[in-house]
């Protein structure tokens, strides 16, 4: 009996695993892919991401308070139509505890879209394209970097490089970003 | 091991196997090809500009009982599903025939890559597309179903949303509704003819796999297109007003 309450409690923890892999998943094995992950606010509530679409569609990290913009990139699908909005609002923002790090990560709809990390010093904001430190294998025709499922401590993050390559094989890969020291993150495949 | 142990053994089992076959990852080689960028650049949404102007004022193709000019056999049983029937009944709602020379010679030809994706594409397990198809049916969540027959995702800009466009290697008429990595699609191909000058960019077509993997549904377009893929493609309307008679 003692054995099967190990597998019990195992599997239960697996449940409760797979069940924040799915809810973290870019696109979410189930449900509505347009809904968005994360949190758009930091964890001390001074600074969020926000969708402007008064010209061209964008992300724009402001002060909460007093409104200014501390950086912005351009959304994938720039134009400020009904689709592209939907889709640049379907946007995955993950934080780390010390909202020193956020990873934003627009919808991956078949390699659409791209995973941007942002670092915070202050009143700096510098922005890092992670396709720097995990490059394409040399057969993809398409690939992008996702997070998935997420923070997996305080100062690192998983993400997953989806690619299709020039055969038309698709392939996932995982790797862990340590930004404990944010001047030079240490990357790692992950299982 | 009584009845009820048995049961939350063969339950917890089967948990744990249906855990590790879905972190079945297959891993490939990582090594350096330069990071692709967000958004194209400005020559190429000049470019793109420059093809959908010249795709402007161009109407659907009227009923004609010339004769055929089309590459394509006009079999789309390669695309899966009820390609073959969607085609049948696009045609029909919207007065399509095969074109004649004609009509080829009025509308604007481009340059293009004819690739393949379908419903098993694991990035994008729903089966939708971007903007309102032609049969105005919807997927769960809202968004219009891509039809197999009659769906391809292009880059936006460079063949405008919902435009009526013709593949001659298919004969096969089709409504660009869907989109997918363009930016990605513009930096790989850039250079080649389906980005230079003349080009549309990749014309996408929309499969329903079935029982094919994702991989046997890109072979089999391969095989029927052509392995290189290159081709050309006509812009019969520019932009979805083709579907309520307008420009």
């Amino acid at each position: 009996m003692g054995i099967l309450k190990c597998l019990l409690f195992g599997a239960g923890l697996l449940m409760c695993w797979m069940g924040y892999v799915a809810i973290a998943q870019n696109p979410p094995l189930a449900g509505d892919p347009y809904v968005p992950r994360g949190k758009p606010t930091s964890p001390d509530g001074t600074l969020e991401w926000k969708v402007d679409s008064a010209a061209r569609i964008r992300y724009r990290l402001i002060n909460v308070q007093t409104g200014k913009e501390l950086a912005s990139v351009n959304a994938y699908y720039p134009e400020a139509n009904s689709s592209d909005l939907q889709y640049a609002k379907a946007i995955g923002v993950f934080w780390n505890e010390e909202g020193t790090v956020v990873a934003l990560d627009e919808l991956n709809r078949r390699r659409a879209g791209n995973l941007y990390f942002f670092i915070l010093r202050g009143r700096m904001v510098t922005e890092i394209r992670p396709e720097k430190l995990i490059p394409l294998p040399a057969d993809a025709d398409e690939g992008r970097l996702v997070v998935d499922p997420g923070w997996t401590s305080p100062t690192t993050i998983r993400v997953r490089q989806a690619v299709k390559t020039k055969k038309g094989d698709f392939s996932s890969k995982y790797f862990s970003i340590d930004f404990m020291n944010p001047d030079a993150p240490k990357v790692q495949q992950a299982g | 091991m009584n009845g009820y142990d048995a049961l939350i053994f063969r339950i917890a089992a089967m948990t744990i196997t249906f855990f590790i076959s879905a972190c079945d990852d297959e891993p490939d080689d990582g090594s350096g090809v330069p990071s692709n960028p967000s958004q194209p650049g400005q020559r190429d949404l000049a470019q793109a500009d420059q093809i959908a102007n010249a795709a402007s004022g161009n109407s659907v193709a009227p009923r004609s009982s010339n004769t055929t000019t089309a590459q394509g056999n006009g079999d789309l049983g390669v695309l899966g599903g009820d390609a073959n029937q969607n085609q049948q009944a696009f045609r029909e709602k919207y007065g399509l025939t095969d074109p004649t020379q004609d009509q080829l010679s009025q509308w604007n030809e481009y340059d293009a890559r004819l690739t393949a994706y379908s419903d098993k594409d694991p990035d994008w397990l729903y089966p939708t597309s971007a903007s309102a198809n032609w049969m105005g049916t919807t997927w769960t969540n809202g968004d219009p179903l891509a039809v197999e027959g009659t769906t391809v995702s292009v880059d936006f800009s460079r063949i405008p949303r919902g435009s009526l466009i013709y593949i001659p290697a298919l004969n096969m008429y089709a409504e660009a509704n869907d989109t997918g990595a363009t930016g990605i699609w513009a930096n790989s191909d850039a250079g080649q003819m389906d980005y230079d000058s003349n080009g549309a960019g990749r014309v996408d077509v929309y499969n329903l796999a079935g029982d094919r993997t994702s991989r046997q549904v890109e072979q089999d377009f391969q095989n029927e297109v052509g392995s290189n893929e290159y081709g050309q493609i006509y812009i019969v309307h520019r932009g979805p007003g083709w579907k309520t008679g307008g420009n």
